[in-house]
């Protein structure tokens, strides 16, 4: 009956299968090229490029992007001229190759819908990139006399663009995948794409396997008890038999006794040899259970090179435009990274990257006159220490001037000269984390774009890690940003709340205590005690989630949560333990609720909430600052909400619908709107509604359909309708009267009173 | 020897036929057809408190035991009521009886049948996926759409709203429920 568990890459389009073949080519060719340009012999890597530039050619003519079919071939054209040694690859060619990397992933981007209109608009830029192309590829022609035209080189300093397929893939690799760096070609592992819902259901399927082979191991302890009780029987036996023996039995009697004896050892031989199979098989299991979890867990894991693939094209045009010379390292390629936080760093090491080329790393000239080599050298370095992954990035320019934080702290009075006199290095360099905190006066257009480094801490916290700042002057800046191995497991603290399971995430725990009530102290109505020197006021976890409170025991289990400026205490039901638990994310259709973060399993299989302790904390605040009051003061006004009539505006075109839906807002209507005839339908069987506002032309079911549907309906048949459409001759409103309709306004009638006036005539003003 | 084979093959084959063999046959050839109709719609029937129901068979993806349900904050009244695990999935799980403004049954007699009869039903309708509870499950039954029967006045109106129809069934009566209106307002309820 499962069918639609398989939603894979069948559903994918032909488009969305081009798309990725494009992001995957597209790197292999980036790459390709400036390995060429740092070493114009890799010949090897002609190929590679060959054969990318060639897959591409080919889907794109199964998908009949045109323009993506041209540019690959004349792309290959400069590739065999290359290869003919009638073509050499210096930095000019290089750009020129580069920017036609770029239109395949631009020509890739353009939505099927207006692939015409954006052809018609970029034909001739694309017909200038061929021509420029078949020059370049063309040995009799002087190379250095060929100019691009203007908008590819403009568009050669921006950042190269990514396309992202419409469904959010991953790729599933062998642990080390070194495919493409500049020594070794083609001994990669096979990469295959599985879609990330197939993914969590199979780690789903394998967690629960997990949980049976656990289920197993106690039925098993089960039946060890039975055969030891089923010995004692075997013994009792033995007994009765021995004081049997002074009595004189009847023949048939002693032999009854023999057979019972024998029958019983049989069974005990064959009871003990059903159990060591089952242990065995109990013990197989488990291994087997224990490493399919890991190995899904651990398809969850890409090599790091995945995650900065685009830097090194990055940084060349950023280094080139700033007319600087930088070679960028990435060191720890195959270091196995969660695909989550793979992609979440790209952002971050992108602003730190751009950061050191146009802060950093000197120009060429100052660098030779202070005896550095006029090539900057940037690392980015990924390794996994102590359980955590590592990430560093590294330059050797000039380093962050410690003065100048000084200055710019006092300057922004975030404290005072005395004191800013008085900071350490590590505590002025933490100052670079604030918001909007710069030395620069002016944002540069390069590396600023408007964020700081505060972007780089946010996304740092919010996975759980941390990062730090060193730096020398005149020898470079370092960033250490620490982050945890996955985000799918983490370690928590499991505990019950209304006589359910929930986990705190143990690094957001101040810690856990018990106390007995009586230390409990009461202060104008709110409780709290008494942590070291801290009154810490108290809430219980019950109360926030809105849930049951169960009946309060002899001890209170006490988590302490928060800064500490601002520390709370939650009460909750007990302490489970800690639990290592792999995150599920909420079913989408729940959207964010509240105070919960994901859900994960139990070791049993069952259900539990992780709760988000940022979210918690917020509320505790609100209740503590009596934001409860408002809350109550909000359902007053439910009330009051209830009474107020209540419209159904059903139109397809979003315009439309916003339009009367402000419209009858504005007069005090409670207005709800449906997409179409058959959303309406559904909407006004389920919600009450005073009147109905309909469009008749839609999709699915039009707005005559709708009004006789609601006609039919028994308890519907006197709810008001009105219809509003564009048609507007005497038929059409003949049609809609016919249907039921009680009035029949056409769409003009948004610019006056007449919608308003008409809606008031059929179920009277908003207020009574 | 051949002789004596094929004598005997020749005994096997005209031997009498058995007794009422014809009249068997004669039987089944003559006997009505049972013609699947076209329009024909199959349902699965469950038991919710007191009430039969039945929702379109395509929709069910499976039927299992009753798994523990966890509660999701903040959603506590409502259509939703909380999470379960099918087969390492978390499933929202939806409060039917509560959607259909149904009367709960005996709280002792409910959860004593809860753990005999009771079972989880797994729907997956275009995609949109979701189980509920349901307090005793039948199977699948068919019936022709001009069988069903118009729904009675005194029917709750919460209940009337997500039935199309009333269909006999031995001796009870059964509701069939519009599965489009139902996922509809389920899901609705979280937007």
């Amino acid at each position: 009956m499962s069918k639609n568990s398989l939603g894979d890459l069948d559903n994918l389009s032909m488009l969305d299968l081009f798309r990725m073949e494009v992001e995957t080519q597209s790197a292999v060719l980036n790459e390709c090229l400036l390995a060429l340009e740092r070493e114009s012999g890799a010949t090897h890597m002609l190929q590679d490029m060959m054969r990318a530039a060639h897959s591409l050619k080919g889907a794109a003519r199964i998908v009949g992007r045109d323009a993506a079919v041209q540019v690959a071939h004349s792309m290959e054209d400069c590739i065999v001229a290359v290869q003919n040694h009638n073509l050499i690859l210096s930095h000019r060619q290089v750009d020129a190759m580069l920017a036609g990397v770029d239109l395949l992933v631009r020509i890739a981007e353009v939505p099927e819908e207006i692939l015409e209109s954006w052809s018609a608009v970029h034909q001739t830029e694309v017909d200038a990139f061929l021509a420029s192309l078949a020059l370049m590829a063309n040995p009799a022609v002087d190379l250095d006399s060929t100019t691009l035209p203007q908008s590819l080189s403009a568009s050669i300093g921006g950042t190269p663009a990514v396309s992202s397929p419409s469904k959010r893939e991953i790729a599933i690799q062998a642990p080390a995948q070194t495919e493409l760096t500049a020594k070794s070609s083609g001994a990669s592992e096979r990469v295959i794409r599985v879609t990330a819902d197939n993914l969590n259901r199979l780690l789903g399927l394998a967690g629960e396997a997990r949980v049976g082979s656990r289920w197993l191991y106690a039925f098993t302890r089960e039946m060890l008890r039975l055969k030891q009780y089923q010995q004692g029987l075997s013994r009792n036996l033995d007994d009765l038999r021995e004081s049997l023996a002074e009595v004189p039995l009847s023949k048939r009697a002693a032999m009854r006794l023999n057979e019972f004896h024998d029958r019983m050892a049989i069974f005990q031989r064959s009871m003990v040899e059903r159990l060591e199979e089952l242990e065995q098989f109990d013990r197989r299991l488990a291994s087997l259970s224990t490493r399919l979890n890991d190995e899904v867990l651990d398809c969850r894991m890409r090599p790091f090179a995945d995650g900065v693939q685009m830097f090194p094209r990055i940084a060349r045009d950023l280094a080139h435009s700033l007319e600087k010379a930088v070679r960028l390292e990435v060191i720890g390629e195959s270091t196995t990274v969660d695909r989550d936080i793979l992609e979440r760093l790209k952002a971050p090491l992108d602003h730190l990257l751009r950061n050191a080329i146009n802060h950093g790393i000197e120009l060429p000239a100052q660098r030779k006159l202070v005896g550095k080599p006029m090539e900057g050298v940037l690392q980015i370095m990924a390794q996994h220490r102590a359980g955590m992954l590592l990430i560093t990035v590294a330059d050797d320019g000039r380093g962050i001037a410690l003065e100048a934080i000084r200055l710019a702290v006092v300057e922004k009075q975030l404290t005072t000269a005395e004191l800013a006199r008085e900071m350490s290095e590590a505590e002025l360099l933490e100052f670079l984390f604030l918001p909007a905190f710069t030395l620069k006066r002016s944002v540069s257009e390069i590396s600023g774009r408007g964020v700081g480094l505060d972007v780089v801490q946010t996304m740092v916290k919010e996975v759980g890690g941390r990062v730090r700042v060193s730096s020398q002057s005149g020898q470079g800046t370092c960033f250490h940003l620490e982050l945890p191995l996955a985000l799918s497991v983490i370690r928590t603290l499991l505990v019950e709340i209304s006589s359910e399971p929930y986990a705190f995430p143990l690094s957001r725990i101040d810690r856990a205590v018990k106390l007995p009530r009586a230390e409990i102290q009461s202060l104008e109505g709110r409780q709290h005690f008494t942590l070291g020197e801290q009154q810490i006021g108290l809430v219980t976890a019950s109360q926030i989630l809105e849930l049951e409170s169960p009946p309060s025991g002899e001890d209170v289990s006490i988590i302490v949560l928060g800064e500490k400026t601002a520390r709370y205490g939650v009460v909750v039901d007990r302490f489970l333990g800690e639990q290592e638990l792999v995150v599920r994310p909420l079913d989408a259709r729940l959207g964010k609720v509240q105070n919960v973060s994901a859900a994960a399993l139990m070791p049993d299989g069952s259900p539990l909430l992780i709760i988000d302790v940022d979210d918690l904390i917020r509320n505790i605040e609100n209740i503590v600052s009596g934001e409860r009051l408002t809350k109550i003061g909000r359902d007053e006004g439910g009330e009051v909400k209830r009474a107020w009539k209540r419209v159904l505006v059903v139109d397809d075109s979003l315009t439309v619908r916003e339009l009367e839906r402000k419209l009858l807002d504005s007069c005090g209507y409670a207005v709800d709107v449906a997409v179409d005839g058959m959303d309406g339908w559904n909407a006004v069987r389920t919600g009450h509604y005073d009147l109905v506002v309909t469009d008749v032309d839609m999709p699915r079911l039009d707005g005559i359909e709708l009004v006789t549907l609601i006609r039919k309906d028994s308890r519907l048949k006197s709810l008001p309708v009105m219809i509003v459409s564009y048609k507007d001759r005497q038929e059409d409103r003949q049609r809609g009267l016919e249907a039921g309709a009680d009035h029949y306004l056409t769409k003009g009638s948004f610019h006056d009173e007449t919608l308003v006036t008409a809606v008031a005539d059929l179920i009277g003003r908003a207020e009574s | 020897m051949t002789l004596l084979h094929w004598s005997a093959a020749a005994r096997l084959l005209d031997r009498d036929l058995p007794e009422g063999y014809l009249d068997e046959k004669t039987d089944i050839l003559s006997a009505q057809k049972n013609v699947i109709e076209p329009g024909i719609k199959s349902v699965v029937i469950f038991r919710l408190g007191l009430e039969w129901l039945s929702l379109p068979a395509g929709i069910f993806q499976e039927v299992t035991e009753l798994s523990r349900l966890h509660k999701v904050p903040h959603h506590a009244d409502g259509a939703l009521s909380g999470m379960v695990n099918v087969r390492g999935e978390l499933l929202l799980c939806m409060a039917l009886d509560v959607l259909l403004g149904l009367a709960q049954s005996p709280e002792e007699n409910r959860s004593k049948e809860q753990t005999t009869k009771g079972r989880l039903l797994v729907c997956n309708r275009g995609g949109d996926r979701l189980a509920f509870f349901a307090d005793e499950v039948h199977g699948v039954h068919r019936f022709h759409p001009r069988d069903l029967k118009e729904i009675p006045a005194t029917v709750a109106k919460a209940a009337a709203t997500y039935t199309v129809g009333l269909l006999q069934w031995k001796d009870k009566t059964v509701g069939c429920l519009d599965d489009e209106l139902l996922f509809y307002a389920f899901n609705k309820g979280f937007a």
